[in-house]
């Protein structure tokens, strides 16, 4: 409880609040109101000048309580409580009224702004009044971080952090890490080898002694919160002990199952037992117990016969490892949008209309085709060549709203490309406008269109048609105002990009959030781009949207430093403004228990509810739920808002 | 005040029930043996208005009030009996919350027996009409309490607090077995159409029980019963309106996720039938519900 | 007019002498028709927890409510269910015998049952012990002591565990003891007294008969007599109500039970009533101060009831509910300590009610015609303490000692044309 000696600090936020409010009014006022023994107004309480004069009156009139007048709590709040600690106030006994957000932005008479602006001040000196000192939770943490998924992102979040000290679980879904750029064939805008930048990363992550790599793995349940996390992954079985394979690749050759190959998008088959990719890591051989005839029983079990190293075991069995971790980074990446969707051009339907991805096998050295461009139909070489742009992306009538952004710069790469080999060869790119809003990227494209051996033709494709022989690709060019057809050998839809299977259910068990496209959502989309609402988990990469390489391993190296803010803690403080039970009321009629969304209160054998401070966010739901009134929020207690109540409503002396 | 030497009853057109209570109770010879009685008027004419007026200021020390008021009669005679009596005790729901007859109020003013007071008021609790020192509550109040209020009030050796009622800080919930669940609750049940499961909270269950917002003290004899509490003991310290409280306490247990949750939980409150009778049954004449506004029944 | 919207006790507070008619006229709350009003859009399952604070035997009330529960949502209750019931309604009625007989108000004991409870024959404690003891019975069979609330249409919320169905049976065995005492303490100081009481009233009787025609202190069929002991109505509820509510003049309770049914339902009680006929006379029987001989009758008879019902009940809460079907209309009529009780309740399908009507014992027809024909006209300008000690004198052969009712305090009220008092007379 204050004694009565409380200051208030009207902010004038430039014009911003200055031009509504008479603050010198509201300070003047301020000044008579019981308890205030100071008051004044500034033109930014939030610099460094204004923080001073709230220091300096703690200290000359011995406040025991502070009111800011100013922006959202939610702004400045943090920064003035640091102020006044500094000088030995409690942090908790400061307290901002909002008297721009919800005064001078939304009033336009400054007579009754001003008004309003006494009254929510007044009431926060009610509260401040009646504030306690509170000191933060101390709360003791692992030091683990987990990292979901091991693309380019995931990869550079797990070295980042591993490198720091601390000890990191990747966990990737598939049987290799690498994700989709171990797919490409190379980047741009500065075509190196995607593989060769790629595998020392994939490498480094495998090798480092810090970090625990569990592929085919995915993560089935969490509990906990930040610093605390328990988390439950569940490893399937590979059938295959990769410290003995030897990759002889002896057990493929006999299998006797073929079915389409993940990692070349479906352009060629594999086995049911196989290797993922040439630098797949672990380099292992893999059994696909979904394509395989039965391994339990089992049915065939020759690859196990022609085994000379005996690393086939088919009694291996799913793992279910739990890990205690601190902090959590998901990097699940993305996929493209089935192009089945596309009937108009035949997605999904024409073999000769294939997906960027496809494309970037096709013309992979290693990829299906061994590099030399051919049409899946009737294996002919391409001489013709369509582009199309905005494959499902900025579509918001039937596709996906938003702009894919990497499209433009990897068509211009993949026309590059082909003239690159086909020097010959007709490459059309039909496109809306062009985005390549990357460092370097712009040269790129406009060095590639500017060359003229690729035709950029402006307009949307109306239709395709599979002509046997050929495709004929129907569209306008909105420069000439010209209908425009043309007959390739083959097309290259850019698809959108969508967040990964199963991102939204992933969501869900972490209890974070997606955002209207599914992608996961970021706490706040420019100050707090990788941070999540959920404390603790973070997310980078093509999971939080559409990006190329630079932006994902960016983000990654983000994710990275904020989950080592966490790590580095000596322990973790909590906000002390949470829930208590009074256990003279509570008569454990367990409301409260399914009143709070974050399963902090339960009521004990003792028949007592009992609130677990450091899930509480002190949001109150069940201190309003509580039929007996034994629920208080520490300072934002009953008689706090009562008293509030009258100081707003009351009339005036 | 030393130890109280006389008690009166005066019981205000109740049902009877509460002067049965004190009948029946086991500390009715140890009052008797303790006090003087002056007066067990079981109904309004037992004693009258002129008779009371005969004693002293303060002569009684003890005066149990028990009935509601509803009347500008009756409340002449509360204001009287204030004058006589050192100390009064509002003894049961109709003295402590206008209790049952409180329902009454939202009748239609035409059926209603009863003038309505100088202030337009029908049947109102005790302390609306003059100070009331303490509370025993229940409908009628149970053996227990009642045996607390004649042990603190006539043979202890100092008078309780004013302020005291003779019953639980807790609610009633702290006395009732039952196990809770962790599951919401998505429907409203009754307690005649479908029999509830006898180990579990029937709140939890979907029945609307004021254990929650209703003092303890009578060992949840009505859940013990299979039976939801119907709040007579009237509400907790912290309570300002017992009827309200377990409205929105439900609103609280009341859960659907999914696009059409909120829909789904709006349907379920407001399939509760007869909010006034289930959630003030004792209680209207205490609460904010003043009269029916609407008489279209 | 302090009238009594829930509370439409028949209470015989004050005798009014019309100064217009200068006749005596027994002034009565006013009925039960407030009820109606008072239960609409009221649960119908809160029925029986709301009538049984109107004043009236409140065990008696919830019973009768439940029975028309039963049958507004046609609900026969399972066999566990009705022993439980009569155990209740036995103990309800034992209660009011009880009350009635021997309390007074406090200051003020006199009259017959003073006779008895100030005599050596029951020490005043044990009539005490007596009464908790059955409050203690109401809430092991009940729940609740005063106002038991188990009962639900189509039977009980609840049933008795070993323990407490052991401990009931021990209850009603020592309320049985009690009862046979009172009987024999009954004769021999309180017979003299009925026996110089000679009011004398011939009226219709309404009661409850159970299947051997004998009375009934539960269920059954109500009959109505007149005062020969023919029968006007057998067991046709809608020819009852309609009498009961008419104008004519009738008789209630143990006096009018022992005027239509075929003696006592159980062996004790009839041995102690046919010991009573030897001294007063078999029925049709007149005398208003047999009521209180009658009442000590029914005390042993509601024991004995009790322990029988007791005796075939099984430990254990199953089989005690009948499935409901959809609510409708329902009328039940059933025996009370002073007399019949009639509910009838429509229900909507939702299960709130719509309307109702509730009929209870009214004693005071019966105490109007015995001032009618014993104290006659009087003059309100002319008041003789004979008079007014006339008036006493029927009241208390109906009221010796009934609380909560009518204490000893008597006042007698003038009022003119308007209703307005015109004088007041108060025995000191
Ligand atoms: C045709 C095409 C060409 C491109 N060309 C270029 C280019 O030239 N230059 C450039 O900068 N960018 C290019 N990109 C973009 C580039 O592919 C991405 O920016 C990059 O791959 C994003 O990496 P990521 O780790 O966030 O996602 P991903 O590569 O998708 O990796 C995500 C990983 O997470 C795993 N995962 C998913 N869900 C789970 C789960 N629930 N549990 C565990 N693991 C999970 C996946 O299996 C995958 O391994 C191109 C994209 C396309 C489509
Ligand atoms: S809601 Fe209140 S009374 Fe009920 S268990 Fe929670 S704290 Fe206790
Ligand atoms: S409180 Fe209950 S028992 Fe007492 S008089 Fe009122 S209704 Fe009757
Ligand atoms: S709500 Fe009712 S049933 Fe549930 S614990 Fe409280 S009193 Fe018991």
């Amino acid at each position: 409880m204050s004694q009565g000696r409380i200051g208030v600090f009207i902010c004038h936020c430039g014009m911003n609040i200055e031009e509504m409010v008479d603050t010198h009014r509201v300070a003047e006022t301020l000044k008579n109101y019981p308890g205030v023994v100071h008051a004044e107004d500034y033109d930014y309480m939030c610099s460094e000048i204004g923080q001073q004069k709230i220091r300096d009156a703690i200290v000359e009139h011995k406040l025991d309580g502070v009111v800011v007048a100013a922006c959202t709590p939610s702004m400045h709040q943090e920064t003035f409580r640091n102020a006044a600690e500094e000088v030995g106030l409690n942090r908790y006994r400061l307290e901002v009224a909002n008297i721009r957000e919800q005064v001078s932005w939304v009033h336009t008479d400054r007579e009754v702004a001003t008004e309003k602006a006494i009254r929510l001040t007044r009431a926060a000196v009610e509260k401040v009044r009646m504030d306690d000192d509170l000191t933060p939770i101390a709360v003791e943490h692992a030091t683990k971080c987990l990292v979901v998924g091991g693309g380019i992102t995931g990869i550079q979040a797990a070295v980042n952090v591993a490198n720091n000290g601390y000890d990191v679980i990747l966990v990737e879904k598939n049987p290799s890490i690498g994700g989709h750029m171990a797919q490409l064939s190379v980047t741009f805008p500065t075509l190196d080898c995607a593989q060769c930048i790629l595998t020392p990363r994939m490498v480094e992550a495998s090798r480092h002694p810090r970090i625990k790599l569990l592929t085919y793995s995915e993560v089935i349940d969490v509990s906990g919160y930040i610093g605390n996390y328990t988390v439950k992954i569940r490893k399937k079985p590979t059938y295959v002990d990769p410290d003995k394979c030897n990759l002889c690749n002896k057990c493929a050759e006999v299998c006797p199952v073929s079915v389409s190959e993940e990692f070349n998008e479906g352009l060629s088959q594999r086995k049911a037992i196989y290797l993922p990719f040439a630098q797949a890591i672990p380099s292992s051989y893999v059994l696909d117990e979904d394509a395989c005839l039965g391994v339990k029983p089992l049915r065939c079990g020759r690859c196990q016969e022609v085994c000379d190293v005996g690393a086939i075991n088919y009694d291996m069995a799913p793992e279910i490892i739990t890990e205690k971790v601190g902090a959590i980074i998901l990097a699940t990446g993305y996929d493209l949008y089935d192009p089945s969707n596309l009937t108009e051009y035949g997605g999904g339907k024409y073999p000769d209309v294939v997906t960027s991805l496809q494309f970037e096998r096709m013309v992979h050295p290693s990829g299906p085709m061994k590099g030399d461009l051919r049409r899946p139909s009737d294996g002919r070489p391409v001489n013709r060549i369509a582009f199309v742009h905005c494959a499902g992306s900025r579509d918001p009538e039937r596709h996906k709203p938003y702009c894919s952004r990497i499209c433009c710069t990897y068509t211009a790469k993949q026309a590059l490309l082909f003239k690159k080999s086909h020097s010959d060869g007709e490459a059309s790119v039909f496109y809306i406008d062009i985005r390549t809003d990357g460092k370097g990227y712009e040269e790129f494209a406009q060095n590639i269109i500017a060359s003229q051996r690729v035709r950029y033709i402006r307009g949307k494709v109306a239709k395709i048609v599979d002509e046997g022989d050929h495709l004929t690709v129907w569209g306008a060019d909105t420069l000439s105002g010209e209908r425009v057809e043309i007959d390739v050998d083959l097309v290259v839809l850019a698809m959108a990009v969508v967040p990964s299977k199963g991102t939204e259910e992933m969501a869900k068990t972490f209890h974070i959030n997606v955002d209207e496209n599914g992608f996961l959502k970021e706490a706040h989309p420019k100050l707090r781009p990788v941070e999540t609402t959920t404390a603790g988990v973070f997310i980078a990469g093509m999971a939080q949207g559409p990006k190329d390489i630079p932006d994902s391993v960016a983000q990654g190296s983000a994710a990275a430093a904020k989950a080592i803010e966490i790590l580095s803690q000596k322990e973790l403080t909590h906000s002390p403004e949470v829930a208590t039970v009074n256990e003279e009321l509570c008569s454990g009629c367990g409301v409260c228990t399914r009143a709070c969304p974050y399963d902090a209160i339960k009521v004990e054998r003792s028949g007592i509810a009992v609130v677990n401070e450091i899930l509480c966010s002190g949001c109150g739901a069940c201190a309003a739920a509580c039929p007996t009134g034994a629920i208080e929020v520490k300072n934002d207690r009953r008689v706090q808002y009562a008293a509030m109540l009258a100081a707003v409503l009351g009339r005036d002396e | 005040m030393p130890k109280p030497k006389s008690v009166a009853i005066y019981a205000a057109n109740g049902c009877g029930g509460c002067s049965q209570s004190l009948l029946v109770s086991d500390r009715l010879s140890a009052l008797l043996d303790a006090v003087h009685p002056v007066f067990w008027a079981t109904q309004p004419g037992d004693v009258t208005q002129a008779e009371i007026e005969q004693y002293d200021d303060r002569e009684i020390d003890i005066l149990l009030y028990a009935g509601p008021v509803y009347d500008d009669e009756s409340i002449a005679t509360a204001q009287l009996l204030r004058r006589v009596a050192k100390r009064i005790v509002a003894y049961g729901a109709c003295a402590h919350l206008g209790g049952l007859c409180g329902l009454a109020n939202l009748a239609p003013e035409a059926t209603l027996h009863l003038a309505p007071s100088k202030d337009g008021r029908f049947i109102q609790p005790l302390s609306a009409v003059i100070a009331v020192d303490y509370i025993l509550p229940g409908c009628p109040p149970p053996p227990a309490m009642i045996a607390r209020m004649v042990d603190e009030l006539f043979l202890g050796d100092e008078l309780p607090p004013a302020g005291t009622v003779f019953a639980a800080t807790k609610a009633v919930c702290a006395e009732c077995d039952r196990r809770h669940l962790a599951t919401p609750l998505t429907a409203i049940k009754r307690f005649h159409a479908t029999p509830p499961d006898p180990e579990v909270c029937l709140l939890d269950q979907g029945y609307i029980c004021l254990g929650p917002v209703t003092r303890g003290g009578c060992a949840a004899v009505c859940p013990r019963s299979d039976r939801p509490c119907t709040g007579c003991a009237g509400p907790l310290a912290g309570v300002h309106d017992q009827g309200g409280t377990i409205l929105h306490a439900l609103a609280s247990l009341v859960r659907f996720t999914g696009p059409d949750g909120q829909r789904r939980e709006r349907e379920v409150l407001d399939s509760i039938p007869d909010i006034a009778g289930t959630a003030y049954k004792y209680s209207v004449a205490a609460s904010a519900l003043k009269r029916r506004v609407n008489d279209g029944s | 007019m302090a009238a009594n919207w829930i509370s439409p006790v028949p209470h015989i507070a004050e005798i009014v002498l019309d100064k217009a008619e200068k006749r005596a006229r027994v002034a009565v709350r006013p009925s039960a028709d407030g009820i109606a009003a008072y239960l609409r859009g009221r649960l119908a399952e809160d029925v029986p927890l709301y009538v049984q604070r109107t004043g009236t035997d409140p065990v008696a009330a919830h019973l009768a409510a439940v029975a028309a529960l039963d049958n507004a949502y046609s609900a026969a209750p399972p066999e566990k269910a009705r022993h439980l019931r009569a155990a209740l309604a036995a103990c309800g009625i034992y209660y009011h015998h009880l009350l009635r007989l021997f309390f007074t108000r406090m200051n003020d004991a006199s009259g017959v049952s003073a006779l008895i409870a100030t005599g050596e024959a029951i020490p005043p404690p044990d009539v005490m012990t007596a009464l908790q003891r059955v409050r203690d019975e109401i809430t092991v069979l009940g729940g609740r002591g005063l106002t038991p609330e188990r009962g639900v249409p189509g039977g009980m919320t609840k049933g008795l565990n070993e323990d407490e169905l052991h401990q009931a049976r021990t209850m009603a065995a020592a309320l049985l003891e009690f009862a046979l005492a009172a009987e024999t303490a009954f004769r021999a100081h309180g017979a003299e007294w009925v026996r110089k009481e000679d009011i004398d009233l011939p009226l219709p009787a309404v009661a409850v008969v159970d299947e051997d025609g004998k009375s009934s202190l539960y269920t059954g069929e109500v009959r109505v007599v007149d005062p020969r002991g023919k029968v006007l109505i057998d067991g046709d509820l809608d020819a009852v109500v309609k009498f009961m509510t008419g104008d004519a003049p009738y008789r209630v309770g143990p006096l009018a039970r022992f005027n239509t049914g075929a003696g006592m339902p159980t062996p004790q009680a009839q041995k102690a009533l046919d010991r009573m006929v030897a001294d007063l006379g078999s029925p049709p029987l007149h005398r208003v101060a047999a009521i209180h001989w009658l009442s000590v009758i029914e005390l042993v008879a509601a024991a004995e009831l009790a322990v029988a019902a007791l005796d075939q009940l099984e430990p254990g809460d199953s089989g005690l509910r009948a499935p409901l079907s959809a609510p409708g209309t329902g009328t039940a009529a059933i025996a009370t300590g002073a007399g019949v009780m009639v509910q009838r309740l429509a229900l909507a399908a939702n299960g709130l009610v719509t309307d109702s009507q509730v009929i209870i014992p009214q004693l005071e027809r019966e105490v109007n015609a015995a001032l009618q024909t014993t104290v006659g006209d009087v003059d309100p300008e002319q008041m003789s303490a004979e008079t007014i000690a006339a008036i006493e004198g029927v009241i208390r052969a109906y009221q010796p000692a009934f609380v909560p009712e009518a204490p000893f305090l008597l006042r007698i009220t003038a009022r003119g044309e308007n209703g307005a008092t015109i004088a007041q007379w108060r025995k000191p």
